[in-house]
């Protein structure tokens, strides 16, 4: 179940008022909450749940094993260290393999050899994947290697650990919340809040709004009509619909990350922020600090800094750690070969962001006009324009279904082909993609200096006032939200 | 005693909640003012609730066509006549809700032995060859969670299969009889208001409709034939059969009227007429009483909906009259009950 769909309805009211009447201990509310996120699990794979408490067990398993192994005692105690630190490395890794990457490297293979004339085709896997296996394999993972590196205190307690991993507002699609942010919060006991109560339901209803209406509007009025049928609309169709994929993807995807924030905080407890107004970047290292943040600090503490730090082959290489993070990140996103192309176009994006900013300090060495040149709304502008260009763009490929359905699409940006325009009417413009627009761009103003006190301010309004506010937003969600909601594009990943 | 600051802090979000449920309220008052509700499905529950509640003689069961014998209940009394409809069922549904809603009541045992529904005599199966098509076209499965499941239902099929496209459809409709009178819950999308904006339909366009949809349904009709009939749909059938003959009801197979001007030479010699052999097998073989009213009936091109296929409310009551002179006569006298 989404947390948009009806049966989360069903789900949550009971799950809240249950949590919140059982004794106020830690032990009470953490196995209520892993029951929770065993129905939650279920409700998508439950034959998958074996597997998920199998995971949660290997990984709790070599954690007390470290910690029953200190790093200050004997080399032999060390070494055996580092083999349960590779155990859970290669364990987690396999299982990703498996489930997420074989059915693609053996179609991958098979491609190859049919290409190359040569026997030995593969017979096609279809293996399915896991609900969330993506993110509790990275939760798990920054989990042991914390605990190697004496970052964070072994826990001692599986059913503790295991709602860690398996607390359902982050399980299956982030955000990618480390157990070192979590577990400390699940050793002391919760108590309602009006604080968490309000904010939970104001992150929910912002996510839901974001979701529910604006992706889902988005896709079925600008996006999926063009893209199933690529090159066969006139280019102004296409890039609406590139730039409406752009924002059905942040609504989406940062949509139901608030709700996954607004959900936990009704259970007392925080999730790191995953989205930042993305939009106001102004250069793609930024970018990527705002957009998916918790799996792109994990991905850059877990791999690139060790990689570009450490003593390997790597060792001060920034560019091809950046290659290689984002050549990663790409993977992890979906085994096909236009999340490939994403990541790396991500990495070269970044490494050419990079080059451009060591050759830009030269000049700012030799002539200091060009610091000041740096700061003006000329030069933000056209940084902005780029990023954000580059970033429309490169969703394409990770839209696109096939490569052919790619070249169609890229072939229907240039004007001068098909003359046939998405059938919008002007309601269906004003109440869905309009409105969709304007809360995208507010959201965003109101990171920029100048419109952030706003915020604030409106949160200070009388309650009254504030309840009319909502009502009215809950009407739009109520008349406006479609019959039958999508699956969360990064549930799939 | 509460603590005051508590009760302070708590004092913030529940006038926030407030104020949001009057903006709701306000707007669901203009919508009822504005437009009417949309018009309701039958649903399996009133059925199954008026059996519970009575000792009726008369069972009938059926997909929506069964509504089309809502007059029937006046014609020969509320105390006699109880109606269950499974919108959208096939036999496989309509076996099922004999099995999960209705049997328990029809098999329920007085004190001194013997059924406490003593005067249930006959069961009427409201049917059309469509009843045989696999679930694969008919998507049964998804009309069962949304028109007679209960909640144990729901949660034994979430535990074995998770949330599904079928069982999704349980929780939708118990949200929407969560929130019986709010026109946003039950007019997703306004659509009723925006007709009222839009103005009524014209006549021609209305008529234009209906000839298209029979267009349409006169090619599927004999499409149907092709992979209707399906052994595992009869099976479904003959088993409820079976189940209510042990009982001792007097099992009744209606063949609903279809409108005349949809059934082609090509259908009435497929499609129909390989149902209409397959009921007479069955009332050789399990001696049931059959009622053949698929080209026989007194309707006409206006007593059906746009729909082509269900009754208008007038010709509900038009047909019924006929039925119980033309095959269900001995309903009237109160007897005849097993064969």
């Amino acid at each position: 179940m989404s947390f948009t769909s009806v049966e989360f309805l069903f789900f949550f009211v009971p799950a809240f008022v249950v949590y919140w009447l059982l004794p106020r201990r830690a032990a009470w509310q953490n196995a209520w909450l892993l029951l929770l996120g065993t129905v939650f699990y279920a409700s998508w794979h439950p034959h998958m749940l074996a597997l998920l408490a199998a995971a949660i067990l290997f990984d709790y398993t070599i954690a007390v094993g470290l910690h029953r192994n200190p790093a200050d005692a004997t080399p032999a105690r060390t070494a055996l260290r580092r083999r349960l630190l590779w155990l859970s490395i290669g364990g987690n890794l396999a299982l990703l393999g498996y489930f997420k990457y074989l059915g693609f490297m053996a179609a991958s293979l098979s491609a190859l050899l049919e290409r190359l004339g040569l026997p030995g085709a593969l017979p096609s896997l279809e293996i399915a994947l896991p609900m969330g296996i993506s993110y509790f394999t990275l939760q798990k993972l920054s989990y042991v290697i914390d605990v190697y590196d004496a970052r964070l205190p072994a826990c001692t307690s599986l059913p503790r650990f295991a709602t860690a991993i398996a607390f359902f507002p982050h399980m299956v699609a982030g955000p990618v919340t480390r157990p070192a942010a979590l577990l400390p919060q699940l050793e002391v006991a919760r108590r309602l809040q009006p604080s968490d109560v309000t904010t939970g339901a104001l992150l929910f209803l912002v996510g839901f709004l974001e979701k529910a209406c604006i992706a889902d509007n988005f896709a079925v009025t600008l996006v999926d009509p063009v893209f199933s049928r690529p090159g066969e609309l006139s280019a102004s169709a296409h890039w609406l619909a590139a730039l409406g994929y752009t924002v059905q993807v942040f609504c989406d995807f940062a949509g139901y990350s608030l709700m996954a924030l607004g959900v936990a905080r009704g259970f007392g407890l925080s999730l790191p922020v995953n989205f930042d107004k993305p939009f106001l970047s102004v250069n793609l290292n930024e970018f990527w600090r705002r957009w998916h943040i918790s799996l792109n600090t994990w991905i850059f503490e877990y791999i690139y800094t060790p990689l570009t730090t450490g003593n390997g082959f790597f060792r001060g290489r920034l560019d091809l750690g950046f290659m290689l993070v984002f050549l990663v990140s790409g993977l992890w996103h979906g085994a096909s070969w236009g999340f490939v192309a994403w990541g790396a176009m991500h990495g070269l994006g970044l490494v050419v962001v990079r080059r451009w900013d060591e050759f830009y300090r030269g000049l700012c060495r030799k002539d200091r006009k060009w610091v000041a040149r740096r700061r003006t709304r000329a030069y933000k502008g056209v940084a902005w324009a780029l990023t954000m260009g580059f970033f429309v763009l490169s969703l394409i490929p990770f839209r696109a279904g096939t490569g052919p359905d790619l070249l169609a699409f890229l072939g229907g940006l240039v004007p001068g082909g098909a003359r046939e325009n998405l059938p919008l009417g002007l309601f269906t413009l004003a109440t869905t993609v309009g409105v969709g627009l304007t809360v995208v761009t507010v959201e965003h103003l109101l990171g920029l200096p100048l419109f952030a006190p706003l915020s604030g301010r409106f949160l200070a309004l009388p309650a009254p006032i504030r309840g009319l506010a909502y009502g009215v937003v809950v009407v739009y969600l109520g008349v406006f939200v479609p019959q039958t909601q999508g699956l969360f594009i990064y549930a799939r990943f | 005693m509460t603590n005051p600051s508590v009760a302070a802090g708590w004092r913030g979000p529940v006038v926030v909640a407030l104020c949001v449920a009057l903006v709701v309220v306000a707007f669901e008052v203009a919508l009822h003012r504005l437009a009417p509700m949309p018009r309701r499905d039958l649903e399996v529950d009133t059925g199954v609730d008026a059996l519970a509640a009575g000792n009726p003689e008369i069972l009938v069961l059926g997909s929506s066509h069964a509504g089309a014998y809502l007059p029937m209940i006046d014609r020969l009394g509320a105390d006699r006549v109880v109606v269950v409809t499974e919108e959208g069922g096939t036999f496989s549904a309509f076996d099922w809700v004999y099995r999960h809603r209705l049997q328990r009541y029809v098999d329920e045992p007085a004190g001194a032995g013997g059924y406490r529904r003593d005067r249930l005599k006959h069961a009427l199966l409201i049917t059309t060859y469509w009843d045989t098509c696999p679930a694969s076209r008919t998507h049964y499965e998804s009309s069962l969670p949304a028109r007679a499941w209960q909640w144990p239902d729901y949660l034994a099929d979430f535990a074995r299969h998770g949330v599904t496209p079928d069982n999704r459809n349980f929780p939708f409709t118990a949200m929407k009889r969560l929130f019986d009178d709010s026109m946003m819950v039950q007019d997703r999308g306004l659509e009723n208001l925006r007709s009222q904006f839009r103005g009524p339909e014209s006549a021609d366009s209305l008529s234009g409709r209906k000839a298209a949809w029979a267009e349409r349904r006169r090619r599927e009709i004999v499409e149907e034939g092709t992979y209707c009939h399906t052994p595992e749909e009869r099976a479904r059938l003959e088993g409820l059969v079976d189940l209510m003959q042990a009982r001792g009801l007097g099992v009744t197979i209606i063949a609903f009227p279809q409108m005349g001007d949809l059934l082609t030479e090509e259908a009435r010699r497929t499609t129909i007429a390989t149902y209409s052999a397959y009921l007479a097998d069955l009332r050789a073989r399990k001696g049931v009483r059959t009622v053949e009213h698929t080209t026989t009936h007194p309707l006409v091109y206006d007593d059906f909906e746009i729909d082509c296929d269900h009754l208008v409310p007038a010709a509900r009551e038009k047909y019924v009259d006929w039925a119980l002179e033309n095959g269900l006569g001995f309903l009237r006298a109160g007897g005849g009950g097993a064969q």
